[in-house]
């Protein structure tokens, strides 16, 4: 079990960390609260009603393909780095990786999920 | 690195399916948007008679390919097979049922190609890694085609439930493969067999590790109390996926079971120590006795036909935990219990799927009567329920005959005498069934009108072929089955 | 004995098996040509095919023999049931006479069963019954030979009671198979025994473990009457015979098959089959002997007051089987399979006859409204008549060569258990051949000669050519099939073709028997009887017919006592039916309602209930919930892990 103590060491040290930052601008920092200082700060627009409202699917459907060519991407970097002692045998592995992906992307396309309207 | 053809064509099922299902996709995205998704069917059952036909063109190789990730042993054969039956049935269902149901859509047959192709890499399994990958390629589809039926709020229901508690359970699947990790330092199934031979009871780990797993794979299998969601699922999915997770994932879920608990981890059997007595000996004893339990004693008190096979799928699951504990002998019946249970049980839920429409009719009272009306799907689904219950002289009479004769000669009477009690707490139920269709009347006759539907009928009669085949000369498919289990302990 | 593998054997059973399939599926869609045609083709074609397969048995002098593994059902551990076929000698002469004679009928039933509306349905049982016959002749293990006497047993039900509107014949269906019934579960516990000793239960396995004394003699013996307890059943022996009469509600041509030429001589067949072990015990014997004997005797006595044309012909079969029992209890299993032969020759004619006769007269089957039909019905009356003498066993028909053999080796040899048990028999055989010629000769006299007392109003069909070419074929046989058993002429030749199948019996030959002279004496003894019934028949139905309504008075405690077939139905109602059915009563009152059910079944099944209400509850729908069972599964599950290895 000694080999763990690092970890716990760490997870001790970011919790104290953290909490110890909240206290010090809690006590330290000078407060002035006003209306506006009390209002909900986002990116300087005024919030318009609440925040827990059903949100169009297409939000999500865009968001997952994100997601998953975000990591293809993330697969393209290392590979690209390691093309030449991965040779062909990594170019044939990529490809058909890229492959699969991009009959999910036709797939997405044929069925107007990347569409607005 | 290298990768030879030899790694290749021990993937080859896997491979078939996955490519399949990437054409099928192709192709309905191509296809008109009002073109019928019918023949999209074809194509998946061509692909599944393939990948099961290549699972046996291949050599048998025991030593693992890819460098100790994957191989292609008599259990993973077998398995393949019968889960691509499964999907093959279910496909089958699906051409008849689906559009009827409002889904005309092609994604179901991809789905169902993708997840066959995960049970067969998850059979072929060497390293929890794989087991891993597998166990989710066979899941991610399942709980889409859960769903399948958009606008029916039981259909989202379940697929919704299906996934949320599949997400946990995968979580104590994970973390165990991490623990098992920790304490082994591999996740090869070789090199845990090695390290839970001796002194297991040393290393806490390991322990936590391996009851995680089962939980994970328990859940797949849905055994008591990891089972809550089977009944509500299986009752709100699309009949034709309901067919397919009784039994292709079951037959999985049994694979992993096999692989990761009875053949890596035979060490943990079972050991006394400070006069206790654990092991999975223990565990899977009272596993087996709380599924046949609660499932059969729940089902009693059931109103609708598809929740009473569901709570009997899962009684099923506790006879074939009996065999998983009954050695040799044992892993060759509960080989040869999920070949005639997928017949069977598949069978019964296709005349479930024949006999429902857009407006349901799955209940008990929808059944009254119905032999008047419907005299050869009653007849059929006679014969299945005879079948599940185990009454001679039908194949489900000598799947329990062996499961049953293996756990007396392993030393299991306990755990025998109380599945023979249940399978008569289950002939109940089943006859339950039988007494509505043949002897009750009728009250809203009006509930079942069925439309033609060549695909299903043609899953029924195979089914009930096989069924009866198998009743009357059981000897060559238990020979395979015997083969097939040869590598147990 | 050399054996020879065919798979010829298993499409003889096939065939018929098809024929019933099809009729039976489909046949009420069918037009009637192509019931009739699938019906008799299916038969027809088995006979071809046996015929053929046959000639490799016959050319070898029943030497060889036709073997086939059709397959192995159940083969684990030490269990292995395994289904095979054997044609030898004396299942040959079996198959010919089942196909041959089905043909027959089948053909015959194409006309007589013309008007009636479940047309397709008679012709799928009737496949059906020549199916379960083939297996129950052809089987060589007594698992498949109980299949085939089931299946029979079952298609006979199932006829008996074809007309099951009327209650009545439902009532004889049911009578029949729980006669049935008690004589096969003597066989089923005789197969138990004998399984309990020599550990196999195929014929030659048998055979080879009896021969090497694996099983004791005293089991032989107990086995030997257990399986004739079967036999009593389903050849209507004493006691189970009750049966028989009965049957006669189904359609005629299913009296002719099923009820006299071939399921009802599975009993003989069986013992013959079984001969080695029969012939070891010589109490079994002597018992299938006197049983035979006895029923022979009594049977013909009831037959002489009947009126209903088929209830005389039932006694009569009834009679003769005991002739075929008192065969082979003596040891000639050849005779009493030749008379088996014979029999369904000359019996299934004269159903088929009295069907001719029934048909025309419109369903009529009291003789006393009959007679005169000589003229009216030429052919019928002429081929009844052959098939009469040959029953009553005149000089050189069929019936004389084989019933005087069975006499003649009752008279000849001596049982080890005593020497009366043979001497009775042949008395007994003796006084059942006169009261058989007579009551034979009472029928043919009452229904074709003298005045007509056919009601008015009745109109007589004339018979059709479709009924009237079967009658011939069987008549025909009715006079010649004795040749090949004419012992007295020297021709042998049956007892030699079955003698490498049947065992040699354990008798001493009398002294007289081996001197040809002896057996004229005997034979010439049995014709004298024979001539003795004829002439009183003759006297009595036709020269003085006011004879019988005198004698019939001044017995009339005889008469009413043989009329009423000595009012065993009416004993069989009071001893086992009323007993048991009291006795039954009171279990169900008390046993089975309070204790069993009560106590033993509703209580399980409540508390069974309860606990399945409470599952529900816990399936509550909620996804939280079940997420909680998860986790308490998994806790519990490392509780006990940890607890055992003693961390906590």
């Amino acid at each position: 079990m000694l080999s763990y103590e690092a970890i716990l060491l760490l997870i001790v040290l970011g919790i104290a960390i953290s909490v110890v930052f909240v206290l010090i601008s809690k006590f330290l920092g000078p407060k002035n609260p006003n209306a506006r200082k009390k209002s909900v700060y986002e990116c300087g627009a005024e919030p318009q009603g609440s925040a827990r409202k059903r949100f169009p699917v297409k939000f999500y459907m865009i968001a997952l393909l994100f997601l998953l060519f975000d990591i293809e991407a993330v697969f393209l970097y290392p590979w690209a780095k390691l093309f030449r002692e991965l040779g062909f045998l990594g170019f044939v592995e990529m490809g058909i990786f890229m492959l699969v992906l991009i009959v999910g992307l036709i797939y997405a396309w044929r069925k107007g999920a990347l569409e607005w309207e | 690195m290298t990768v030879t053809i030899n790694d290749v064509v021990v993937i080859l099922p896997f491979l078939v399916a996955s490519g399949g299902a990437l054409l099928i996709i192709l192709l309905d995205s191509f296809s008109a948007p009002r073109t019928p998704r019918r023949f999209l069917g074809g194509f998946t059952i061509f692909f599944l008679a393939v990948a099961a036909l290549s699972a046996y063109i291949v050599p048998l190789r025991t030593e693992s390919a890819f460098h100790g990730m994957v191989m292609m042993d008599g259990l993973a054969r077998f398995l393949s097979v019968v889960v691509m039956l499964s999907a093959g049935f279910a496909t089958l269902l699906a051409m008849d049922r689906l559009p009827e149901q409002g889904s005309a859509r092609g994604e179901f047959y991809a789905l169902l190609l993708f997840s066959a192709a995960g049970a067969s890499l998850l059979a072929s399994a060497a390293d929890l890694v794989m087991v891993f990958l597998g166990l989710e390629t066979l899941s991610i589809p399942a709980y889409a085609m859960a769903a399948a039926l958009r606008r029916d709020v039981r259909s989202t229901e379940a697929g919704f439930k299906y996934f949320v508690l599949g997400a946990f359970a995968t979580g104590f699947f994970l973390m165990g493969t991490a623990l098992v990790y920790s304490s082994v330092g591999s996740t090869a199934l070789g090199r845990l067999a090695a390290a839970s031979a001796s002194g297991w009871t040393e290393k806490p780990l390991l322990c936590m590790g391996a009851v995680m797993l089962l939980v994970g794979l328990a859940f797949k299998a849905a055994v008591v109390p990891f089972h809550m969601w089977a009944p509500d699922v299986y009752d709100g999915s699309p009949t034709p996926a309901t067919a397919y997770f009784a039994t292709g994932i079951k037959a999985a879920a049994f694979a992993a079971l096999l692989r990761v608990v009875i053949l890596s981890l035979p060490g943990m059997r079972a050991e006394e120590i400070n006069g206790n007595e654990i092991g999975w000996h223990y565990i899977f004893w009272g596993l087996a006795a709380a599924t046949m339990a609660v499932s059969s004693l729940t089902a009693l008190v059931q109103k609708d036909v598809k929740r009473i096979l569901a709570y009997s799928s899962v009684a099923h699951v506790g006879y074939l935990l009996i065999g998983l504990l009954a050695g040799k002998p044992g892993g060759a019946a509960v080989l040869f219990y999920l070949l005639v249970y997928t017949f069977m049980t598949v069978g019964a839920f296709a005349v479930v799927a024949y006999l429902e429409n857009s407006k349901g009719g799955t209940k008990l009272s929808d059944y009254a009567g119905i032999a008047k009306r419907h005299p050869y799907a009653a007849a059929a689904m006679a014969v299945f329920l005879f079948s599940l219950a185990g009454i001679p002289p039908t194949g489900g009479f000598f799947a329990k005959f062996y499961l049953f004769k293996a756990a007396v000669q392993g030393g299991l009477i306990n755990l025998t005498v109380l599945g023979v009690l249940f399978s008569v707490v289950s002939a109940y139920y089943y006859l339950r069934i039988v007494v509505a269709m043949y002897m009750e009347q009728g009250e809203n006759q009006a509930v079942i009108d069925i439309s033609p539907s060549a695909a299903v009928v043609t899953a029924i009669c195979l089914c009930l072929l096989f069924t009866i085949i198998i009743g009357l000369y059981p000897t060559p498919y238990l020979s395979v089955a015997q083969a097939s289990a040869s590598m147990l302990p | 004995m050399t054996d020879y593998n065919s798979s010829a054997l298993v499409v003889i059973i096939l065939l018929p098996a098809v024929g019933a399939l099809l009729n039976g599926l489909f046949g009420r869609r069918f037009p009637r040509w192509l019931v009739s045609t699938v019906g008799c083709a299916s038969v027809g074609l088995s006979f071809a095919l046996a015929i053929w397969a046959a000639y490799f048995v016959f050319v070898s002098n029943g030497e060889e023999r036709l073997r086939q593994d059709v397959y192995s059902w159940i083969s684990t551990g030490g269990l292995s049931i395994s289904i095979g076929l054997t044609l030898d000698a004396l299942s040959t002469i079996m198959v010919l006479v089942v196909t041959g004679v089905s043909f027959v009928i089948h053909i015959y039933s194409i006309g007589y069963m013309e008007g009636d509306p479940s047309y397709a349905r008679y012709f799928s049982y009737l496949n059906l019954f020549v199916f379960s016959m083939l297996i129950l002749v052809l089987g060589d293990s007594l698992p498949v030979l109980f299949v085939g006497w089931e299946g029979v047993g079952l298609c006979s039900y199932l006829l008996i009671g074809f007309w099951f509107e009327d209650p009545a014949k439902a009532a004889a269906g049911k009578k029949a198979f729980i006669a049935n019934r008690i004589g096969d579960l003597g066989f089923l516990i005789g197969m138990f025994v004998l399984f309990g000793f020599a550990h196999t239960l195929s014929i030659d396995g048998l055979a080879k473990a009896v021969a090497s004394g694996a099983v004791p003699t005293v089991w032989i013996t107990a086995a030997c009457l257990l399986l004739f307890v079967g036999a009593t059943g389903k050849s209507a022996q004493i006691p189970l015979y009750v049966w028989l009469p009965d049957a006669m509600a189904g359609p005629t041509p299913v009296s002719a098959l099923i009820h006299a030429a071939t399921m009802v001589t599975a009993g003989v067949y069986m013992v013959a089959r079984l001969s080695f072990m029969f012939a070891l015990s010589p109490t079994a014997s002597a018992v299938v002997t006197l049983v035979g004997a006895v029923t022979a005797f009594f049977a013909a006595t009831i037959g002489i007051a009947q009126t209903d044309i088929k209830k005389v012909l039932a006694y009569s079969t009834v009679s003769q089987l005991g002739y075929m029992f008192i065969g082979v209890g003596v040891g000639a299993y050849a005779a009493g399979i030749f008379h088996l032969m014979t029999h369904a020759f000359f019996k299934a004619c004269l159903f088929l006859g009295s069907g001719a006769v029934i048909h025309a007269l419109s369903g009529e089957q009291d003789m006393m409204r009959m007679g005169g039909l000589r003229r009216k019905m030429p052919w019928t009356y002429w081929t009844f008549l052959m098939s009469t003498l040959a029953i009553s066993g005149c000089p050189f028909f069929s019936g004389f060569f084989s019933k005087d053999e069975i006499l003649w080796k009752a008279l000849s040899t001596s049982s080890p258990v005593g020497g009366w048990v043979h001497t009775l028999a042949y008395g007994l055989g003796l006084a059942a051949a006169a009261i058989t010629a007579f009551y034979m000769f009472r029928l043919v006299f009452l229904t074709f000669h003298g005045e007509s007392r056919i009601p008015d109003g009745v109109h007589v069909h004339q018979e059709k050519p479709v009924m009237s070419w079967p009658l011939a074929v069987l008549a025909f046989l009715a006079v010649v099939g004795g040749l090949p058993g004419a012992s007295m002429f020297h021709v042998h030749w049956f007892e030699h073709f079955l003698e490498p199948v049947v065992a040699t019996a354990n008798v001493t030959q009398k002294g007289f028997a081996s001197l040809q002279s002896s057996e004229w004496w005997a034979a010439g003894g049995s014709v004298l009887v024979g001539l003795l019934g004829f002439a009183l028949a003759f006297n009595l139905y036709l020269q003085r017919t006011s004879g019988p309504g005198y004698l019939a008075a001044r017995f009339k405690r005889t008469y009413d006592l043989v009329k009423n077939k000595y009012y065993v139905d009416e004993i069989y109602e009071i001893f086992p039916i009323k007993f048991i059915y009291y006795l039954a009563l009171g279990l169900w009152r008390i046993v089975d309602t309070l204790i069993i059910d009560g106590l033993c079944v509703n209580g399980p099944a409540y508390a069974a209930r309860g606990l399945g209400y409470i599952g529900r509850e816990l399936q509550s729908g909620n996804l939280q919930v079940y997420a909680f069972w998860i986790f308490i599964g998994f806790s519990t599950l490392l509780l006990y892990l940890a607890h055992g290895l003693g961390l906590i």
